[in-house]
């Protein structure tokens, strides 16, 4: 990664870190600025009588600093970083002190312990040994949905206009026991019933609830279903990625043309769409506490060269890209996008493959946006996601038709990148 | 059956209500093939197919909005070149020379170029815009924040265009000042008032009294006080008031009860910058106040201030008012010295006007050598008087308000060589372009 302003507060935690630490980016208020072999370092001018001592190992743009806060980065590390990228002069060559030397020494020799990890081949998992493990937490798992199958039931007997009358807690409660039960994913749906309780109608809730319903019976019928199914029905339960049954992608050239960072509970999740030259559409995900950083990411329009590994699912979307070599600029590939009319029909297909799709990525054009939708030439419109920012989308259409690469989760379109269609190649 | 329909027996409860019964729709054929064993079961399961049906099948909306018009591309955009330097020197105090640079090569900026600036933002942009740019943004904030700018500068012209047919011309001047004054909201009538105020002509009595009505109190009752302020029966009646109300004793002045005349209206209870006293000391020029009274002006200003602090501050304006306009002097050519200084007063004192900066920053010679300041050498100075276990302290403090200022000193230097770094390359930038 090269330390520029923009790949330095993407690795800041939240948008205040980033404030802090370009409010920080002063020569002023830093009494030593030094680099030392593979490392960044510094003291900090703060409000107390002693500065705070702060290190950024080079390798990895991982920190280190005395300051109480306990956000990774921090604004301290940030700022170090900002004043580096804006003037590299200022930093004078001068040993770390025995702390950060330490703390150096430590990380290059986890690292290096590390990677011989990875070349030493893994001891195969006893098969037997993992035939119980599974057993175990499928029993535990089984069990989970079928007292959710129960609970759903009873909640649909007494009537869902009574259950507006229940406590947070008690929907909390329900999240908890499918933590116990090792089944995370569906927690995150149990989460988001009180946000949907109080609809006029009720279709959002009792649309939830079907949803919820479906994964027991997924649960109970599993043993039909073809892998792909089986593995969008695992990763909707909350099972981590098996990264040894990724399927190679075909194309090593990718185009990143969207960044989505939100909060989810007590994560942070990153979502980096990209596109590949022959228009296939893969999303990454990276995970962090909320206040710690995510690590470098990507930009938009960044032209990447690596492999990446799909993970199972009947609609292959998220991946995992391995080695990613930056190489460069790029503009959305005209040549791949959907018409807006036929995004209905994408979206109908991506869903009978997976029910349990939250969105897809999607080029679309040629469109023009206006007040709260997308719209196409011929008089067709797709509403915009509330995070849509008008007046950045018209800039950057600048009165031409224009590509959009973005987010449909079936209601809304998130416009991610935009080319205006003279710079979009075919 | 829709998805609807499901959630109202939902909502109710199965306990309470049947089922409704599949339609002969598609979903509702496919909604009859879902058999499950209990009515809770059935339910939630037509739900699981009817929410999915919904969820994957929503049709499009129609567009509500025509397509923008088709416009032509920018004919002499900012160079690429230019650009990553136009930013720069947009967040520093050479902004407006920058500005005025890109409007005299007559290059322009795109509607993204500007939005991308974010809080660097100005209204002075938008003339710079292209013609995509403006229809773009037509109804951005930006649009208005130029409107009103522009409209204020072509106001403020007016105004300096009146003020020298009002010196050149007394009766035209007056007759002018009266017209616009009829045509003026509030806020303009207080900006014509200012002018009044300093350049009061015989021939203004017409406007004093057309305004002693003014739907503004505040404007009201500074035209009835301007009336004293010319020759007259008003101002006849003000000066023999006077000494009763503002009695020397000695070196004291003591202010005394008084009747105001009518002529200056009737002061508000309770407000802090009105009083009988406020009306009539404002209803006199400075200089008469002075003569009447034999009093010098510090004395007259300490006395009213010790009297109200509002009283104080009044006297203050209406004493400026009545100085000479300075000449205005053209901006001194600041050198390489002058930064020198600068930097030296903050090694020394810490001071660190913005100002100065922005001046320095703005008029210097880019191709100017500036030498960093070398830091200067710790003195203690003489410790005021304080227990011995503070002093220690003391200590420390001075030696680390020392180090910070020969810091922010360096700093200042390195953020003013940045700025004449980033001019020098405009220049050079802007010779390319020829």
């Amino acid at each position: 990664m090269t330390l520029t302003p923009e790949t330095i507060l993407a690795l800041a935690p939240d948008s205040g870190s980033a404030a802090n630490g370009k409010k920080l980016a002063t020569p002023a208020r830093w009494p030593a600025l030094h680099t030392a072999p593979g490392l960044l370092w510094g003291e900090a001018q703060g409000s107390g009588k002693n500065p705070y001592l702060v290190g950024v190992d080079l390798n990895g743009y991982v920190s280190k600093c005395s300051c109480p806060s306990r956000k990774f980065p921090c604004k301290h590390a940030l700022a170090l970083m900002l004043l580096y990228a804006a003037d590299a002069g200022r930093f004078s060559e001068q040993a770390a002190p025995e702390s950060l030397g330490k703390w150096l020494e430590g990380r290059t020799q986890r690292t290096e312990r590390s990677e011989q990890a990875g070349e030493t081949p893994r001891k195969e998992a006893d098969p037997a040994q993992h035939a119980k493990s599974w057993a175990k937490r499928e029993k535990k798992m089984s069990d989970g949905l079928a007292a959710l199958e129960l609970w759903l039931s009873d909640l649909v007997r007494e009537g869902l206009l009574a259950a507006r009358e229940r406590s947070y807690g008690e929907w909390d409660g329900q999240a908890a026991r499918m933590i116990d039960a090792q089944l995370p994913g569906v927690a995150r749906l149990a989460r988001q019933i009180p946000g949907l309780l109080h609809g006029e109608s009720g279709e959002g809730l009792t649309a939830h609830l079907g949803r919820l319903y479906l994964l027991t019976q997924g649960w109970h019928h599993r043993g039909g279903l073809s892998s792909g199914e089986r593995a969008d029905l695992l990763t909707t339960l909350g099972l981590p990625l098996d990264k040894s049954a990724l399927t190679r992608s075909d194309t090593d050239s990718w185009l990143c043309v969207g960044i989505v960072t939100e909060e989810e509970g007590h994560l942070t999740v990153r979502r980096t769409w990209l596109l590949g030259d022959t228009g296939e559409v893969a999303l990454l995900l990276d995970f962090s506490p909320k206040n710690m950083g995510l690590g470098a990411g990507f930009f938009p329009l960044q032209r990447l060269s690596g492999a990446l590994g799909y993970a199972p699912s009947a609609f292959p979307q998220r991946a995992v890209l391995e080695g990613a070599l930056d190489s460069g600029t790029g503009t959305l590939p005209v040549r791949h996008a959907l018409p807006l009319a036929d995004l209905p029909a994408h979206w109908a297909r991506a869903n009978a493959q997976n029910p349990w799709l939250e969105r897809v990525g999607v080029l679309l054009g040629p469109v023009y946006f206006a007040e709260g939708q997308a719209c196409d030439y011929a008089g067709q419109a797709a509403p915009l996601h509330s995070a849509a920012d008008l007046w950045h989308l018209t800039a950057q259409a600048n009165t031409e038709p224009a590509y959009a690469f973005g987010e449909w989760d079936g209601e809304t379109f998130l416009p991610l990148t935009v080319n205006p269609e003279h710079e979009a190649p075919r | 059956m829709t998805l609807k329909d499901l959630a109202a027996t939902a909502l109710r409860g199965t306990a309470r209500a049947e089922l409704p019964k599949p339609d002969s729709s598609p979903l509702g054929k496919a909604l009859a093939r879902v058999q499950e064993g209990t009515p809770e079961q059935l339910l939630l399961a037509r739900v699981a197919l009817a929410g999915l049906h919904a969820r994957a099948g929503k049709a499009l909306d129609t567009a509500q909005t025509s397509p923008p018009t088709a416009l032509p591309p920018a004919t002499n955009p900012l160079p690429v070149r230019m650009r990553p330097l136009f930013v720069a020197l947009l967040q520093s105090p050479a902004a407006l020379m920058t500005l005025g640079s890109v409007k005299e090569q007559g290059w322009t900026l795109s509607a993204a170029q500007v939005l991308n600036l974010k809080e660097f933002i100005r209204p002075e942009l938008w003339p710079l815009l292209d013609e995509r740019g403006k229809a773009i943004l037509d109804a951005h904030p930006l649009h208005e924040a130029w409107e009103k700018a522009e409209a204020q500068a072509q106001w403020e012209a007016r105004l300096e265009a009146l003020w020298e047919t009002r010196a050149a011309d007394a009766d035209a001047g007056a007759a002018q000042t009266l017209e616009l004054w009829q045509e003026s909201s509030v806020e303009k009538r207080r900006d014509l008032l200012a002018v009044i105020e300093r350049q009061l002509l015989p021939a203004d009595l017409p406007l004093l009294k057309h305004a002693e009505k003014d739907r503004s109190g505040e404007i009201a009752r500074r035209v009835r006080e301007l009336q004293g302020h010319l020759p007259g029966p008003l101002q006849d009646e003000l000066l023999a008031l006077l000494p009763q109300a503002v009695v020397k004793k000695g070196d004291q002045l003591k202010f005394k009860p008084f009747e105001l005349p009518e002529a200056l209206g009737t002061a508000k209870v309770g407000v802090y910058d009105d009083s009988d006293l406020h009306r009539l000391l404002g209803a006199l020029p400075f200089s008469l106040l002075l003569k009447v009274l034999d009093v010098r002006g510090e004395q007259l200003l300490q006395a009213a201030e010790k009297k109200h602090w509002q009283l104080g501050r009044q006297l203050k304006v209406q004493r400026d008012r009545e100085r000479p306009e300075r000449e205005a002097k053209a901006s001194p050519v600041l050198t390489a010295k002058d930064a020198a200084q600068w930097f030296q007063s903050i090694q020394q004192k810490g001071q660190h006007e913005q100002v100065t900066f922005d001046l320095l920053a703005q008029s210097l010679d880019p191709a100017a050598e500036i030498a960093a300041p070398e830091p200067l050498p710790f003195v203690l100075p003489p410790a005021p008087t304080m227990p011995k276990e503070r002093r220690l302290q003391w200590e420390e403090n001075i030696q680390t308000q020392h180090a910070q200022r020969q810091a922010e000193a360096e700093a200042a230097w390195r953020s003013l060589t940045d700025i004449l770094q980033l001019r020098r390359e405009w220049a050079a930038g802007l010779e390319a372009e020829k």
